[in-house]
């Protein structure tokens, strides 16, 4: 087989629609007799809802219907989590459409109008009366862990919704035994992906064949289908969920929101298309939260700079009970510990706890940003003391080339890589020894700069038990007789194009051309069940289901050709859309003459094959088991591609801004099946890390408010602040997915949060500067810049 | 979701404008560029019942958009947008830090629609032509309903936050600006923000005019941010005279300015305690870069190397 397209930067197939404003999004549907929901949220994060009058509103022209939380749930069951809290031993909640007896975050749905137009709904809104009694909330992680801190959830008589932890080698020896122990604590502060599109779902009901259909801003269209199906009591056949185009998800779209429940009940109970778009600061309130853990750890290394063990408390703040997958952040942030380095000795606990803020959702890094901050603190806290290169302490204690796979002391199954050798190729690309000189002449001339250097493992394609988050996905591949291709997948775009790489696998493996081939996603009544988009899984169960089914469909096109041409399948190959004999290239049939004779010719030249032109196929990724070893451990991630990240900033003493000088990074994602698609995400994937470590940040005051509901007060960075990045990739192809691919998407904010922290710490060393906490905004470096001042005078 | 009706007019003059003023009262809202009051309104932080489309008077017969000029003075009508001050030849020939502080305001987009007479009477503290304005001593001419005249000065103007002197039924319309292309004189306004087209956490206006002999004859800082209004820094504008501007004396104006501002706003971007080390800094930038263009050598020697 030949590659035209697999490997190159194909352009993406939707870019000329989005950039010249004709992508499709759930905001442009309209349908027929349509009418427009306003949702009223909660202004408390925490009260008793005692009664909601909804007679004013009612009466207000132009409204259809009012609902309240109590109505809802008597038109649905409670959600159902999307991580089943048996694969877990996580509690669960009862939450429905609209909160019922309680509201516990600012935000929460507690009550819908529904009227003939957006303008209508939102005047009425007003005019809905609901009786509250506030509760005393509780918005701190720690706090809330507390004997006698008050319950977000009555319940269950504690906070806490799940404890758990993992133990490998003889830790306390270990520590007995070690040259050193540092022991210290990293905050990460609450902030989110903040998709340009914000969420939006038309729904429509057609009650004479009891049909609902669905247009939603999801990551996971079939799996939203199961759940609705078990919310709303409706045969999962009549449901039909359709994504269109996605204006960004980040982790953040995926299902079950309580909007996404609420929209159908609106729709079945009015009997009318019902459509919500989301405002930007109802997006801040309630689409979905993450990072926010604090890490008490203790690491014991020698003198040589091997780290020998490892304790770590994690304790994440993951807001309000909810089915969403937010929460499993926690549980990735440490099964990912310790990550890309060999530490034998190691004791993780994992405290997921819920409080009075908007509950979590999955954020691209999916808590190994967290892994991440922890591990490549140890490393350089290592380095500091024993006065050794940062550089050093790393390739001390990687994970070696030849020891892949290598199980890791969770039980997760590091694939493949060459750690020292993607950190090496990064300092020759930024030229380190060059950039280090550069460094001390600048501060000669009193300027504060530094030079940062971390490594990041961003484990995809994420097989997590008894879930719709796991490791499979379908493709199905169809020619017509006209020899064009149609290609349905179960895997989803939130706007990456990952369809465009569907299309370049689809497109060579048959042999034609990619102009030929269309590729359909998102759409549960045309697209084989497939779990969508998340954690890297496009390249590596998207590309492999998909490769499979093409596979097949070459397999019989190369049979009834064979009979064509009077020749052995074998003797054949197919190119550019002529299939012909190898080695006689004259010798030829055009890709159409045989899809034609295969739907035409059933009785001669297509009489060995079964008729028809379509296959589907599913792939499951390999390295990955759920079956417990004999330590009891299962492991959830098949894939690990890495990153060397290195940051070059200066920060101004007199203000505390951290510019950045120099940005650059070596990835691996196995094989590249398209650079400028895998560029792109790095960039996207680092920026956003960026944005985290520099700008953005969720603040709620004590009374659990919300004080960040706009980008004026969240900003995000924006082309004047992120520096020129430079990217590079190094490939260390998987040995469990057909392609060697490992997966991009999620590579880049893990890392960049920690190489900042590396890097602002190294510009201030002179000063003695510790960090402890995200995020660096200017008003906190300028803190710690004068705190560390104040000391060294009174010394 | 701007979700409370409210009735629009669209006058034809200015005079229509300010009859409309008067008939509706405090509900009634003057629209300029939009750029404020929109999103206030879209926030539900704004819900006049009335709203005053000024961008539908008559251009030719009732211009408010303009920029002209005579011996002293430049004349910017209030309808003239932040990228016509940005751009504006005249402006930035005789008035370069009004040009300088149009192309800090938000992004291209707020620039091309927002307008300095809009921005003004909306008097954020936060606002960055207000430092500058108060530290060039402009004057801001207002016409009430009865078509009635009157200059208000720079001073005076902004009254508290998102509060102007501005009678309920005065429309601002002109803007004027002493020129400031004078010999050994130097205007800079610098800003400290967190991204581009964020909001100013300081803002620092300087004004320096120095002698024949190089020494100083008058420096004047306004900044925008730290209070309600512009704050004039009395102290420093005292201190200077005949003094050299060396990195000394600047030194000595940062202090002067840190003393000056005593508990300055504090919110989720910036403490108090950082606002006033911000005035600090942010006066001293503001001084050191008045004072290059003025001509001060010293000082002009250190912004180069």
């Amino acid at each position: 087989m030949k590659r035209r397209y697999i490997g190159q930067s194909v352009q993406r197939f939707r870019d000329p629609f989005f950039v010249t404003g004709k992508g499709k999004f759930v905001a442009d549907v309209y349908l027929p007799g349509m009418l427009h929901a306003a949702i009223l949220r909660s202004p408390y994060a925490y009260a008793k809802i005692n009664s909601i009058n909804t007679k004013k509103a009612s009466k207000h022209p132009g409204v259809v219907a009012v609902m309240t939380g109590i109505e809802a749930a008597k038109l649905s069951k409670p959600i159902p989590f999307m991580y089943s809290p048996t694969g877990f031993g996580s509690k669960t909640a009862d939450v429905y459409g609209l909160a019922t007896d309680r509201a516990r975050y600012v935000g929460e749905p507690v009550a819908a109008v529904v009227a003939v137009n957006k303008l209508v709904a939102y005047e009425a809104l007003e005019l809905v009366e609901v009786d509250y009694t506030p509760l005393t909330p509780v918005v701190d992680a720690e706090r809330a862990l507390e004997p006698g801190s008050p319950l977000v959830y009555e319940p269950w008589g504690d906070n806490l919704l799940l404890k758990m932890s993992f133990r490998g080698g003889d830790v306390d020896r270990a520590f007995k035994e070690a040259d050193y122990v540092i022991k210290d604590s990293l905050k990460s502060h609450r902030y989110t992906g903040v998709p340009i599109e914000p969420r939006a779902y038309v729904a429509d009901y057609d009650q004479a064949n009891g049909k609902l259909t669905l247009y939603a801003t999801t990551q996971q269209p079939h799996p939203l289908r199961t759940t609705l199906a078990a919310a709303l009591d409706i045969s999962e056949n009549n449901i039909h969920v359709i994504q269109p185009d996605v204006g960004g998800a980040f982790g953040v779209k995926t299902p079950p929101y309580q909007e996404e429940i609420l929209l159908p009940i609106l729709a079945i109970s009015t009997g009318k298309p019902v459509k919500w778009v989301e405002e930007r600061r109802e997006n801040f309130l309630a689409g979905g939260h993450a990072r926010e853990m604090v890490h008490h750890f203790e690491v014991a290394f020698n003198r040589d700079g091997r780290v020998v063990g490892l304790r770590e408390k994690m304790i994440a703040d993951t807001g309000a009970p909810s089915p969403l997958i937010g929460w499993g952040m926690a549980f990735v942030g440490a099964i990912h510990i310790p990550g890309v380095y060999k530490i034998e000795n190691v004791e993780v606990e994992s405290l997921m706890v819920v409080t009075n803020k908007a509950p979590w959702n999955a954020y691209r890094g999916y808590g190994k940003e967290n892994s991440n901050l922890l591990m490549e603190r140890c490393m350089d806290l290592v380095a500091r003391k024993l006065g050794i290169s940062p550089i050093e302490t790393r390739l001390k204690n990687f994970v070696q080339p030849q020891e892949f796979p290598f199980k890791q002391v969770s039980g997760q199954v590091l694939d493949s890589g060459d750690y020292p050798k993607v950190l090496n190729r990064l300092l020759q690309m930024s030229e380190y020894d060059e950039l280090r000189e550069e460094r001390e002449r600048l501060r000669r001339q009193g300027k504060y700069v530094g030079i940062g250097v971390v490594f990041e493992v961003a484990p995809g394609g994420a097989c997590l038990p008894d879930s719709y988050i796991t490791g499979y996905d379908g493709t199905t591949v169809r020619v017509a007789p006209t020899g064009k291709v149609t290609v349905l997948t179960g895997i989803t775009s939130p706007g990456t194009g990952n369809e465009t790489m569907i299309g370049q696998v689809v497109a060579d493996e048959l042999g034609t051309s990619i102009g030929d081939v269309s590729v359909i996603q998102g759409d549960t009544d045309k697209c084989p069940y497939g779990l969508g988009n998340f954690s890297d899984r496009s390249t590596i169960v998207g590309a492999s289901s998909a490769m499979l089914a093409a596979k097949d469909i070459r397999e019989k096109m190369l049979k009834v050709a064979a009979s064509m041409l009077e020749a052995s399948p074998e003797d054949l190959d197919i190119e550019e859309s002529r299939i012909f004999v190898k080695g006689v290239p004259s010798k030829f049939l055009k890709f159409a003459d045989v899809s034609q004779a295969i739907y035409r010719r059933p009785y001669d030249c297509a009489i060995d094959i079964e008729p028809g032109l379509e296959a589907t196929r599913y792939f499951r990724t390999l390295n990955a088991t759920h079956i417990p070893d004999e330590q009891g451990r299962i492991s959830t991630y098949p894939s690990y591609p890495n990153m060397a990240h290195l940051a070059f900033v200066e920060v101004d003493g007199e203000t505390g801004e951290v510019k950045i000088l120099k940005y650059a990074a070596v990835h691996d994602c196995g094989f590249v099946m398209n650079p400028m698609m895998v560029e792109g995400q790095l960039h996207g994937g680092i920026v956003q890390g960026i944005g985290g470590a520099l700008y953005e940040n969720l603040v709620y005051d004590d009374s659990g408010q919300l004080l960040t509901t706009t980008f004026m007060d969240y900003p995000i960075p924006t082309s004047m602040e992120v520096p020129r990045i430079e990217v590079a990739s190094h490939e260390t192809k998987s040995p469990f997915t057909p392609y060697g691919t490992k997966g991009v998407g999620e590579s880049g904010p893990v890392g960049a949060p920690s190489v900042l922290i590396s890097a602002v710490e190294d510009a201030l060393s002179s000063l003695g500067v510790k960090i402890t906490e995200l995020p660096l905004t200017p008003n906190k470096v300028w803190e710690l810049i004068r705190d560390a001042k104040t000391k060294t005078k009174v010394r | 979701m701007m979700n409370k009706p409210f009735e629009y007019f669209a006058p034809k003059s200015a005079g229509e404008a300010v009859s409309l003023l008067k008939k509706h009262g405090s509900s009634a809202r003057l629209l300029a560029g939009g750029q404020s009051l929109v999103p206030l309104m879209n926030l539900g932080l704004a819900a006049p019942r009335q709203i005053i489309d000024l961008t539908r008077i008559k251009k030719k017969k009732d211009p408010l958009s303009y920029v002209t000029a005579n011996n002293d003075s430049l004349m910017i009508g209030s309808m003239t947008t932040h990228s016509e001050v940005e751009r504006s030849r005249l402006i930035r020939k005789h008035c370069l830090i009004l040009s300088e502080t149009a192309a800090t305001i938000a992004d291209v987009q707020v620039r091309n629609r927002g307008t300095i007479g809009g921005s003004v009477c909306h008097a954020d503290p936060a606002g960055d032509y207000l430092a500058p304005l108060v530290a060039i001593d402009a004057e801001f001419r207002a016409i009430n309903s009865r078509m009635k005249g009157r200059t208000i000065s720079a001073d005076k103007f902004f009254r508290d936050m998102f509060t102007t002197a501005l009678k309920q039924d005065e429309l601002l319309t002109e803007i004027r600006v002493p020129r400031q292309n004078r010999p050994r004189r130097g205007s800079a306004y610098v800003k400290h923000k967190y991204v581009e087209g964020g909001f100013a956490i300081v803002g620092a206006a300087a004004v320096v005019s120095l002698n024949k002999d190089g020494s100083c004859d008058r420096v004047s800082v306004v900044l925008s941010g730290v209070r309600a209004t512009p704050l004039r820094l009395g102290e420093i504008e005292k201190g200077f005279h005949g003094k050299s501007l060396d990195e000394r004396a600047i030194e000595e104006a940062g202090q002067l300015a840190y003393e000056e501002v005593r508990e300055p706003l504090s919110d989720i971007h910036a403490t108090s305690d950082y606002r006033r080390e911000m005035s600090r800094i942010y006066t001293k930038r503001a001084i050191r870069l008045a004072a290059a263009r003025a001509g001060a050598r010293e000082t002009k020697k250190k912004e180069e190397g």
